[in-house]
């Protein structure tokens, strides 16, 4: 009897055991101590704090004990304990948070009034108490745990989300007072107000105080209730709440923090936060709760509440400062993977903007750096350029901007150039699917003016430029110019072949040097030794993986012929158009020493003096547009005139005259005033016609100049929207009518400055270009191939694009060997398609039966 | 490759060079006139030692060709030079189609039909487009 039974039924068991051993008198006494002791329980537990039975209960209780029944008293006080507070207790303690969305004067209140009751049953023995009152513990949480309402983790997470903006509102005024402070304090007065709706009161009301005290004191009241909810078990939901309480507002102070501004950086002021809120909030709560590490029994083991899980397997090792540490980690990995998101998603718009926002790509880098997601960044970012860059409406010279800018900035945080690779592809692809890239590539690295303004920083330079003085600065400051390399081998590498990259220079080359009378060859020059040098760098990423080592140790010069060749003919180009000024020179030279006898004196005399040839290797330039064209007989001998003299002076060489190709500096004069006008020779030779006749049939005036009708037509559209010719029809109604419009009404354009020279510059506006394009020239190279294609497709009937290409890739590799790309090559099939030699039909190409 | 004008032409099937497909039209003024008949060549690895395989894939009817479209001509057996070539061998078989040899007929009904002007060409077409209807 003396030892105690581990249930109530076993200890029931010994009571039988020994009953014979009492008298009818003690059985007596015990039953009537029993029914007394079961009515004053009842009385007690269900009296709600009504202790005036206490004595009565306190005296059947000794009498039970006296008879050894003391496990029996115990458990059935426990277990009446246990109904009542469930029938009762539990549903009244939840009851209170329906009432009152705030707990926390309840949580603290609840234990200590039963605490109470529990000490007034609690029997004598002293080293039973604790063990007692961990069977309670028990008993009270499992209840309440049973019985727990669907909103209480969700009330504690508002409480802890309450007090910690109070926490933050009080730091944050030490930490930066700000407009953020300001932020703050009206959210939370947001919430203040909504809570104040629900029907918070007083527990708020004091908090409302709570901002003008001591924040140590905000975070004891906080350790309070997180003590009492431990002591009544709720241990891990409370760390659940104050834990996602603290994510919730660090998440919501970086984004506040980071929001669209992208030039500064916010990495350290949010570390600094981290520091300043929740870590003080930790490290306040952790000294309050280690203070009380003695009140904890052992089997909670949860002192620290980063380590629900580790500490149950280590109790005792963790101190605070552990704990704190490992928070700070948690908490700084979370801070840089939401800064990182925040960053990711908006990297389309941070890049745009991108050496304005290169803090924003720093903060981005180190973030990647600690959380490692970048092929987060590369998913992400590759679907926002397919979604806003990689569509019809963008321009080809905004794409490849935009990828300039995504290699700059990208190189920032991948150095290895890894994740840029996996970017750049849907970039280039695109872009390689689109017919004016080369031609756009081209303007941007060698055009200054052409060039974004707002990507570049100085506009008026070009991309070139930019480029290597980038690598001049790095190579002044000793560290690696992989850079400059990069961009422009990347930039190359859309076009695939550096060589269509160089025609394409060439054409815009010799177009710019045949049109523009005086040009600034020097700058072109210069370009031209950029892109060489450019050009050889790409082929050497491509070709010679060692002269990247080369490169790095500076120990540069390999053999570079590959770039010399492919921009020699450039050079030579523009070389020709030095020696024509020197040769131009040395034969007007001759002119003075003897006179030729052509030049005979007059109206229509012409003196070399206005004569300013270019002399062009043919060879070396791109295929030139040929037009014939009859010139005035003045200007046809002075050009033979010209000829001569050159052969004289180098012979055996010969000159031939591209009539159509040049400028003409003309003064038109009327009666009442000149104008003066820079157009193509073309437009003189037609204007000139009307100097002895001023009405030309259109037929009669293209025999003159010896041009089809039709260009005719086209071009002489010039002199008609200069108002100088007038259209009218003649007797035949193909056959129009130009006239001279002598004495004309002035032109609406230049009504108030007239007589006052004019001087109009004449693009290639009309479509007209002095040189064939590379598209020309391509579909000309691709003409070979066309038999094969033919035969091709008598032989297999139908056939898919790509199996063309590689067909031809497979089977021509000699003389000429198959180099386009497989755009080209569908570019040409479809002008076969539209010359209705082909059929194209769910994407295979049939031939026209 | 391509044959040009001369209405054959041949090109190389798929990923290897030595199965070929070749195609041939009938030649004006015979009874083939407008017919493109497909052919598969097949060169052994000794070529131009040996002779290539050469078969119609496109249904036949001529006496020189079987029903499985195997030809009878001399210099793709006995009388082979490796001085043909791709071009030569169709240009031949081109020919072979408008003169045939009925002294070796693979198809003797054919042989026997050739005297029959009309009813060869019916004939021709039946088989013609009886094949295409097949393949198709």
């Amino acid at each position: 009897m003396a030892t105690e039974g581990p249930s109530s039924s076993s200890a029931v068991v010994c009571n039988l055991a020994i009953l014979d051993s009492l008298t009818d008198d003690s059985i007596r006494q015990i039953h009537d101590s029993y029914t007394g002791f079961c009515a004053t329980t009842a009385t007690l537990l269900t009296g709600a704090g009504d202790l005036s039975v206490g004595p009565e209960f306190i005296a059947h209780v000794h009498s039970l004990c006296h008879h050894g029944l003391h496990s029996l008293v115990r458990d059935h006080f426990l277990k009446s304990l246990e109904e009542i507070f469930e029938q009762n207790g539990a549903s009244k303690f939840w009851r209170h948070f329906d009432a009152y969305t705030n707990f926390a004067l309840l949580s603290k209140n609840q234990p200590p009034s039963y605490k109470d009751q529990m000490s007034e049953g609690r029997h004598p023995s002293d080293a039973e108490r604790s063990h007692l009152f961990s069977r309670y513990q028990l008993l009270v949480s499992s209840v309440l745990m049973a019985s727990l309402p669907r909103h209480f983790p969700e009330i504690l997470h508002w409480y802890f989300k309450g007090r910690l903006e109070e926490l933050s509102t009080i730091m944050g005024g030490e930490f930066n007072d700000d407009e953020s402070q300001d932020k703050d304090e009206m959210d939370l007065d947001e919430k203040r107000k909504i809570s104040y709706r629900t029907g918070e009161m007083d527990i708020d009301e004091c908090s409302h105080q709570g901002r003008f005290l001591e924040n140590n004191k905000l975070v004891k009241n906080i350790g309070k209730v997180v003590r009492d909810l431990r002591s009544l078990g709720f241990t891990s939901m409370t760390e659940d709440a104050y834990s996602s309480a603290i994510f919730l507002l660090l998440k919501a102070k970086v984004h506040d923090l980071a929001g669209d501004d992208y030039r500064s950086s916010v990495l350290e002021s949010i570390k600094g936060w981290i520091q300043a809120v929740p870590l003080q909030f930790f490290r306040a709560l952790l000294a309050y709760l280690g203070d009380s590490v003695s009140y904890d029994s052992p089997s909670s083991g949860l002192k620290s509440p980063l380590a629900s899980h580790p500490s149950s397997c280590y109790p005792g090792i963790d101190t605070p400062s552990q704990g704190l540490v490992r928070w700070q980690l948690r908490l700084e990995y979370f801070a840089y993977e939401t800064l990182q998101d925040l960053r990711i998603a908006k990297l389309f718009e941070i890049i745009v903007d991108y050496p304005d926002s290169s803090p924003a790509i720093e903060d981005l880098k180190q973030c990647l750096e600690y959380t490692g997601q970048h092929s987060k960044l590369v998913e992400s970012f590759i679907s926002a350029l397919q979604y806003r860059l990689l569509t019809a409406g963008a321009s080809t010279n905004d794409i490849l901007h935009q990828y300039v800018s995504t290699i700059k900035a990208l190189r920032t945080i991948d150095p290895a150039g890894v994740f840029l690779e996996a970017v750049g592809e849907p970039i280039r692809d695109y872009l390689r699917g689109r017919k004016d890239t080369i031609k756009c590539i081209v303007t941007m690295l060698t055009d200054g003016t052409g060039g974004n303004p707002n990507v570049s920083g100085n506009a008026g330079d070009s991309l070139l430029e930019e480029l290597n003085r980038d690598e001049e600065s790095q190579e002044n400051t000793g560290s690696r110019n992989r850079r400059k390399v990069d961009i422009l081998g990347m930039i190359v590498g859309i076009i695939g072949s550096k060589d269509q990259l160089v025609n394409e220079y060439r054409v815009m080359l010799a177009e710019k040097l045949l049109n523009k009378s005086d040009y600034d060859i020097d700058s072109e020059i210069r370009t031209l030794e950029l892109l060489k040098a450019g050009v050889d760098i790409w082929h050497s990423l491509c070709c010679i993986r060692i002269f990247r080592l080369h490169f790095h140790v500076g120990t540069v010069i390999l053999q570079i012929h590959f770039g010399e060749n492919s921009m020699q003919k450039c050079e030579i180009m523009l070389n020709d158009l030095i020696d024509s000024k020197r040769t131009n020179s040395n034969i007007k030279a001759t002119i003075a020493q003897t006179p030729l006898t052509g030049a005979e004196p007059g109206a229509s005399a012409v003196s070399m003096d206005i004569l300013d040839a270019t002399i062009i290797s043919s060879n070396f330039w791109p295929p030139i547009q040929d037009e014939t064209l009859n010139v005035s007989e003045p200007v046809d001998n002075l050009l033979s005139d010209y000829a001569k003299r050159f052969n004289e002076i180098k012979t055996p060489r010969k000159l031939l005259w591209k009539k159509n190709l040049g400028t003409v500096k003309l003064e038109l004069q009327f009666e009442d005033r000149a104008v003066q006008f820079t157009v193509a020779p073309v437009h003189a030779a037609i204007i000139m016609q009307f100097q002895d006749q001023t009405s030309w049939t259109s037929k009669n005036l293209a025999a003159a100049i010896g041009l089809p009708v039709d260009v005719l037509n086209r071009r002489i559209n010039f002199w008609i929207s200069k108002g100088i010719l007038a259209e009218s029809l003649g007797a035949d109604s193909n056959d129009h009518v130009f006239t001279l419009m002598e004495g004309m009404v002035e032109t609406n354009k230049n009504g108030g400055n007239s007589g006052s020279c004019e001087e109009i510059l004449v693009g290639d506006d009309e479509g007209e270009r002095s040189v064939a394009s590379v598209e020309d020239q391509i579909r000309k190279e691709m003409t070979i191939y066309e038999k094969f294609i033919m035969g091709m497709l008598t032989n297999f009937g139908s056939m898919a694009l790509d199996r063309i290409h590689n067909t031809l890739k497979m089977f021509c590799i000699a003389d000429p060997p198959y180099d386009k790309s497989l755009q080209q090559l569908q570019s040409f099939l479809s002008g076969l398609v539209s010359e209705e030699k082909l059929e194209l039909r769910d994407g295979m190409y049939f031939m026209k039966k | 490759m391509g044959g040009g004008d001369l209405g054959v032409s041949a090109f190389p099937e798929g990923e290897s060079i030595f199965t070929w497909i070749g195609t041939i039209e009938g030649g004006k003024g015979t009874m083939y006139e407008g017919l493109s008949y497909k052919l598969s060549l097949r060169f052994p690895m000794d070529y131009p030692f040996k002779p290539p395989q050469i078969k119609f894939e496109t249904m036949c009817f001529h006496p020189n060709v079987d029903q499985f479209g195997n030809i009878c001509l001399d210099i793709l057996q006995d009388k082979w030079s490796s001085a043909y070539d791709c071009r030569t061998i169709l240009l031949s078989i081109q020919s072979l189609l408008g003169e045939p040899n009925p002294e070796s007929p693979l198809n003797s009904y054919a042989a026997a039909l050739w005297s029959n002007k009309e009813d060869y060409q019916k004939m021709v077409h039946k088989q013609y487009f009886a094949g295409e209807a097949f393949e198709s």
